[in-house]
Parts: C-alpha cells; sequence; structure tokens
C-alpha cells in the first residue's frame, strides 16, 4: 500500500480525521441544542432521565451542566484533532519535520492530559453534587491516557530532533 | 566562528553567483546560503567544486575569526 496519494494508508486516515472532525462539530452542536431543549422544554429533563435510566433524579439545570461539560470536553477533542490534521497536512506536503509540528504536538499532550484532569473534575462534581454513580474504572484502563500523554510528549522530542536535523541538512551545502 | 568569504572571492574575479553555479553544478540558492554566512556545513565535494571553479584553494575560501 502506498504511502501517499489515492488508495495510500495516508488518504485512508485523511478521510477519517475529516469524518472526526466533522463528527466532533456535530456533536458539539448537537448537545449545544440539548441544553436548550433540556432548559426550556418542560418535563424533558425527567424525561431523558427515565428513558436513559441513569438512576438520579436530574433537574433541567442538572443536565444542562452536565451537557455544558460534555460539550467542552468534545471542544478540547476537537482542538486535537485540528492539531492532528494540521500534522498530516505537513506529512502530505512531504514536510513532517516541520517545527510547528513539535510544538503542536506538545499542544496534543497538554489537551490530553488537561481533558483527563477535566474529566475527573466533572466526574467528582458528578457523584459529589448531583449523586451520579460512575462505574469504577480499575487498572490499566485508569491511566491509558497518561501512556498516551507520556507518548505524545516523547513524539514532540522526536520530531524537535527531526526538525533539527532537517534544518541542518538543508543547510549543509 | 568559520566564515566562507565567497563574496571576496567572487567580487575578485569578477563572477555572479549565476555563474558560478553554471560552473560548479552547485544551485544559486546554495550559493547564495554560502555567501550569505548562513550555512552550517560545507561538504568536501562542494568545496572541491569551488575551488576548481575558482582556481584558489579551501583556505582561500575560509577563514576563522574568534568570536
Amino acid at each position: 500500500m502506498r504511502l501517499l496519494g489515492p488508495r495510500s494508508i495516508a488518504s485512508l486516515l485523511k478521510t477519517a480525521l475529516d469524518v472526526v472532525y466533522y463528527g466532533l462539530y456535530t456533536l458539539i452542536l448537537g448537545a449545544a441544542i440539548a441544553v436548550v431543549c433540556v432548559l426550556s422544554v418542560p418535563n424533558l429533563a425527567a424525561e431523558v432521565v427515565r428513558r436513559l435510566n441513569i438512576g438520579a433524579n436530574l433537574s433541567a439545570g442538572s443536565q444542562a451542566v452536565m451537557l455544558v461539560a460534555f460539550a467542552i470536553s468534545l471542544g478540547g477533542y476537537l482542538l486535537v484533532m485540528r492539531w492532528t490534521r494540521a500534522i498530516f497536512r505537513t506529512l502530505a506536503d512531504g514536510d513532517v519535520f516541520h517545527p510547528d509540528n513539535t510544538m503542536r504536538l506538545r499542544s496534543i499532550g497538554v489537551a490530553l492530559a488537561a481533558l483527563e484532569v477535566f474529566g475527573y473534575a466533572a466526574r467528582a462534581f458528578a457523584s459529589g453534587f448531583l449523586h451520579i454513580e460512575f462505574e469504577p474504572i480499575y487498572g490499566l484502563r485508569a491511566v491509558t491516557m497518561w501512556f498516551l500523554v507520556l507518548v505524545v510528549f516523547v513524539l514532540a522530542e522526536v520530531f524537535k530532533e527531526g526538525a533539527r536535523l532537517r534544518q541542518e541538512a538543508d543547510l549543509t551545502i | 566562528m568559520i566564515r566562507i568569504r565567497l563574496a571576496e572571492a567572487l567580487a575578485k574575479r569578477r563572477l555572479s553567483i549565476v555563474e558560478l553555479s553554471d560552473r560548479t553544478g552547485i544551485s544559486a540558492r546554495d550559493l547564495e546560503i554560502l555567501r550569505d554566512d548562513k550555512a552550517l556545513a560545507v561538504r568536501l565535494a562542494t568545496l572541491d567544486a569551488l575551488c576548481r571553479a575558482l582556481d584558489c584553494a579551501p583556505g582561500d575560501l575560509m577563514t576563522f575569526e574568534a568570536d
């Protein structure tokens, strides 16, 4: 399978990235509409709670808060996807060791870490104030995101070295 | 630091970058990088081509200046 061009791994990845990117936009839009509906349509909150079998009697305001938190986390993933697409564009241009990619990868690492911390905070808030019980996550699954963050930061350093080597090669006459 | 004295060598021989590029086969862009002292390294093959085209020794093209 070819690396670049039609029917290549890169074109498949590009399609996947585009689908996820615009899918996230759609989900955020859906969450925003849901917030408006929950706050404006009477009894919708109670109906949703009953249908989803959440096991907690959430008010419309609480549901709106949860939806906003969900939308914020989706916004974080949208940012991550935006940086990933920018990195991918440099690959398609044949300039993957561009100096900007180091900063993009670091930003992705920070964003993933922030999303994980935000997830902890949202769960703590939901269980503490809204009395929603979440299924606990044990073992390696609990730290998967932190492994991912570590890998992304390592990749950022690899790209930094790659960018330095590329510049050195460009300036070797 | 090591400085490439390509501008002086060209002026002395009344040569342009394009003419030197034609003589050496090194691109004008690369020669400009050398002339402007932006190069990080010079290949022996490049030095060889420059010395042949300018009829000089490597020492004539480079000087060392203490920082």
